[in-house]
């Protein structure tokens, strides 16, 4: 039995609209909060899922690369430089050119950088290392020494080179080579690491 | 008194009892909206409760199936994928940069005329985007050093050319006797080589690399990415290889 009273019909609009303002409203607004809060995990989510799945190709992609390549890549950019073996592979290539080998050395890290590259890709330039050698050649010798540290294994790229010439026919050369490293060590000796 | 005749103009009841009508039952429109209100409340209140709960449960849901897809992620991996890859970029930068110092005399070779000597060279690499030759050029004589600069211009290596310090001089034997005074001009050239006219084409031509020191090997102090990368990579033998 419904009362159906005007003071009852009145009542009962009143606690109609009280439920709704009171619970009705803020219910749904906190439910299109959480429904915004499910959204956003579920798309943090799938982010995250795509990157797993990403490192997860690029994992099994690294581990597609044999063990000769990353051995020649290590070779290529080095951990770190060996600034005795560095000046004892010069040497090595004088001998193989036949020139006479006069000394060579480590002039420490250098500041280099490339114009090219933006603040951000900066990371992508690795640490360059300076060496000083110099010999006695002619001519042809002095080529075929360049076209040597050109095929090295690692870079050794000439940055300054003063060619005089000297009695006999031969050539003084006074070379500044460059090398690089993909890590560097700090002044206190401890390792750094370039990422991170 | 049945029978007392009715002398009143006023209409008597009679006994038959009349059937009373019902009362009739009338229908507001404003009641009707009433209680559909309350019960539209009453039913929405429910259904948002429960929605409500649903809803919640999902937004768990979504909390656990985030922490999952977190766990899954392995920060060493993504290290390692790193590494590897600004390893790989920082020799690809080099490699794309990488230029032959002795195309440099070819092309100087190619450039320079019989009756010139060179006494001295500098050469010098201004970042990744030029060579600076200094030569200390002497000739015969004013018109082989004008020949001289005209081919120096005209070569395709060569992209800048600037004479400096042209001074006229005197051959002399070695004994310091003068053969010819006034014959013989020296001067500076400054030669710029943009470094994209010398690249590095490996070839067959191009010499065996000499064996060189296997690559420093980091395992006691690097990361442990590092020292599997490095324990790889002292195991092979040292060999030849043309980058």
């Amino acid at each position: 039995m419904i009362p159906n009273g005007l003071f009852t019909q009145i009542a009962s609009v009143i606690v109609s609209v009280g439920i709704i303002i009171t619970y009705v409203r803020p219910e749904f607004a906190a439910i299109g909060a959480t429904q915004e809060e499910i959204a956003v995990y579920q798309t943090e989510r799938e982010k995250i899922s795509q990157v797993n799945a990403q490192l997860s190709a690029l994992v099994a992609k690294m581990d597609e690369v044999t063990q000769e390549d990353q051995r020649r890549l290590n070779a290529y950019i080095p951990e770190y430089v060996d600034e005795i073996a560095v000046p004892r592979d010069l040497q090595f290539i004088a001998e193989e050119a036949g020139v006479i080998f006069g000394g060579a050395g480590y002039e420490g890290q250098l500041n280099y950088t490339s114009p090219e590259l933006t603040d951000e890709e900066l990371v992508y330039f690795p640490y360059a290392h300076s060496f000083s050698m110099n010999f006695q050649a002619s001519y042809e010798q002095l080529k075929n020494m360049l076209q040597l540290l050109e095929s090295n294994e690692y870079p050794l790229e000439v940055h300054n080179l003063t060619v005089t010439s000297v009695e006999g026919g031969f050539l003084e050369v006074q070379a500044g080579l460059v090398t690089y490293s993909h890590l560097v060590a700090d002044e206190g000796g401890e390792e750094v690491e370039v990422i991170n | 008194m049945p029978n007392t005749p009715q002398k009143s103009f006023i209409p008597r009841q009679g006994t038959a009892t009349k059937r009373r009508q019902g009362a009739s039952r009338r229908v507001y429109v404003f009641t009707v909206l009433c209680y559909f209100l309350l019960f539209s409340t009453l039913i929405a209140t429910g259904a948002v409760f429960i929605y409500g709960r649903v809803i919640d449960a999902q937004l768990e849901d979504e909390i656990v199936a985030l922490n999952e897809a977190i766990g899954v992620f392995n920060q060493e991996e993504m290290n390692k994928v790193r590494d590897f890859d600004i390893r790989l970029r920082q020799a690809q930068f080099r490699i794309d940069n990488s230029v032959s110092a002795a195309s440099i005399f070819t092309a100087l070779e190619a450039a320079t005329v019989r009756t010139v000597q060179i006494s001295e060279l500098t050469l010098e690499r201004m970042a990744d985007t030029e060579f600076v030759l200094n030569a200390n050029v002497i000739t015969d004589g004013f018109d082989s050093s004008i020949f001289q600069r005209g081919i120096f211009e005209r070569n395709d290596v060569i992209e800048s050319v600037k004479i400096e310090n042209l001074a006229l001089g005197q051959e002399t034997t070695g004994e310091g006797q003068i053969i010819a005074a006034g014959s013989q001009v020296a001067f500076t050239a400054r030669l710029g080589v943009p470094l994209t006219k010398v690249p590095f084409i490996p070839n067959q031509s191009t010499p065996a690399p000499v064996p060189v020191t296997p690559p420093v090997s980091t395992e006691a102090t690097s990361t442990s990415t590092d020292n599997e990368l490095s324990t790889s990579s002292a195991a092979l033998p040292a060999n030849t290889i043309t980058p």
